[in-house]
């Protein structure tokens, strides 16, 4: 068991308990006597991983809210609410942006966000961040970046290489590559793995009908796996990115072929970071082992992980120097409704500060991180420093 | 009478609340909380347009009240919605 479990005692376990509520859509009772404390440290959890959304699901499936203070279950609502109308202003951005490039004849592919939201059973409460983009080729990449900024939009490019701007209030990502940094001599193996895995044309399915461009399932596997791999290994990350690898297994597992599944990881040189991931999605997140492709398990690891996860929150934003407390309490005022963070959040946060959290985060995390995955934590580590040197900036 | 777009019911631990947000002007949230008659009456309003006299036959066809009685809780509920303009005329 995770050590702030076992120091939390039921908080954290009901926080959990919640948390799954909402996934899965199911009612649940409780642990023991929550009182009025307890559920305000239990919404502050929600907070800091953000899933306010999907936990606020979960209280509607809960038998006996005993102890809930009213203007906490009002404040709740208000932020769930907020969540939804953040939601559907992301679809509409989302839709113009995605009509926008296609009348230019580009055709972008939507990483993560919200299509991954439409795996949901409720997608509105799905807390989102940003729109992240890739593009087939890096020569398309910079057409884009070119388009943009001669229509007067402002983009900044960041370290990694990734370009960074605003489309209808609603921060915008194009990423180099589809997948983040990994092992380094797994690189041809996973871009052949793209090639034969795929993307898919679809409709998403909002108020707008969308057309967008979206990794295959297995590819989308692969793409969530290491996007949470890439920040447990650094800065840190919270339950929202584990929710959205959970909802596409259960989703997706049974519509694709397990065994092509299990030879994407082993190509990608994840196994033995993905067995305690799978450990943490079914011990922590409660999905139902038949989902989850069978490579085996680590619950030492998930358990570690778990820590991880509950010290640092979204993107470690609320660990020790990198802004939060130990106590928990927020570094800054920002609202429920968006979930930013990772890259190109941490607004506020002089650039040594960033930078001096980010090194103590690697510190900290690091021998978990070179255990379960030593090879692409150097990916990781390799990537922030380049970036630290690049010159190439718009 | 309608009640205004985007005005959800939200049923939670017994009793619903309805979130009116104007995150776009002002930033401001009010949540106002039903009880459960109040709540049975949001959701029939929320199926389209309804008048004064709809109110006070979901009453009485409801709660087994008599007509004078649902007529005047028809018209305090209704009048509240108003003064916290929840429903459009």
């Amino acid at each position: 068991m995770s050590v702030w479990m076992i120091e939390r005692g039921n908080i954290v376990k009901n926080f959990l308990t919640l948390v799954q509520a909402g996934l899965w859509s199911r009612s649940v009772e409780l642990e023991g006597e929550v009182t009025e404390s307890d559920w305000r440290e239990i919404h502050r959890l929600a907070t800091e991983q953000t899933v306010v959304g999907v936990a606020y699901r979960g209280l509607e499936l809960v038998k006996n809210l005993q102890g809930m203070p009213q203007d906490l279950l009002a404040q709740w609502a208000a932020e769930t609410d907020a969540i939804e109308q953040r939601n559907k202003m992301m679809n509409e951005a989302l839709d113009d942006l995605l009509r926008m490039f296609h009348s230019y004849e580009f055709y972008p592919v939507i990483l993560k966000g919200q299509p991954i939201a439409e795996l949901y059973n409720d997608p509105y409460v799905r807390q989102c961040g940003d729109i992240d983009i890739c593009f087939e080729t890096l020569d398309e990449k910079e057409a884009a970046a070119n388009l943009l900024t001669g229509m007067g939009v402002k983009l900044t490019r960041c370290p990694d290489g990734s370009d960074f701007y605003s489309w209808k209030g609603v921060p915008v990502e194009h990423h180099r590559s589809f997948i983040g940094p990994h092992n380094p001599f797994r690189t041809r193996d996973i871009m052949e793995l793209a090639g034969v895995l795929g993307f898919s044309d679809v409709e998403l399915e909002n108020e707008y009908d969308t057309d967008a461009t979206v990794p295959s399932p297995h590819l989308t596997f692969l793409i969530l796996n290491n996007h949470i791999l890439k920040h447990s290994v650094g800065r840190g990350i919270g339950l929202r990115q584990f929710c959205d690898l959970a909802r596409a297994y259960h989703i997706y597992y049974f519509g694709v072929e397990s065994g092509m599944v299990r030879r994407t990881i082993q190509l990608a040189g994840m196994e033995r970071w993905t067995k305690v991931l799978h450990s943490f999605l079914r011990n922590y997140l409660a999905l139902d082992d038949q989902y989850i492709p069978k490579i085996g398990w680590d619950d030492e690891g998930a358990d570690e992980l778990m820590d991880i996860v509950l010290a640092g929150g979204n993107f470690g934003q609320y660990y020790g120097s990198a802004g939060g407390r130990r106590d928990g309490s927020r570094r800054d005022g920002r609202g429920v409704g968006s979930a930013e963070g990772g890259e190109a959040g941490a607004e506020g946060q002089s650039v040594f500060k960033r930078k001096t959290a980010t090194l103590a985060a690697f510190l900290r995390n690091g021998r978990f991180a070179m255990r379960v995955a030593p090879m692409d934590t150097l990916a990781v580590v390799w990537d922030l420093l380049k970036g630290q040197f690049s010159a190439d900036r718009k | 009478m309608r009640i205004k777009e985007g005005l959800k019911l939200r049923e939670i631990a017994g009793q619903g609340m309805v979130v009116r947000s104007d995150l776009k002007k002002t930033n401001m949230t009010e949540v106002f909380t039903l009880n459960e008659t109040a709540s049975f009456l949001w959701k029939k309003a929320s199926e389209g347009e309804f008048t004064l006299e709809d109110v006070a036959q979901w009453l009485t066809q409801e709660y087994e009240i008599d007509s004078e009685t649902a007529r005047e809780d028809a018209e305090a509920t209704v009048s509240q919605w108003k003064e916290y303009s929840l429903i459009d005329e």
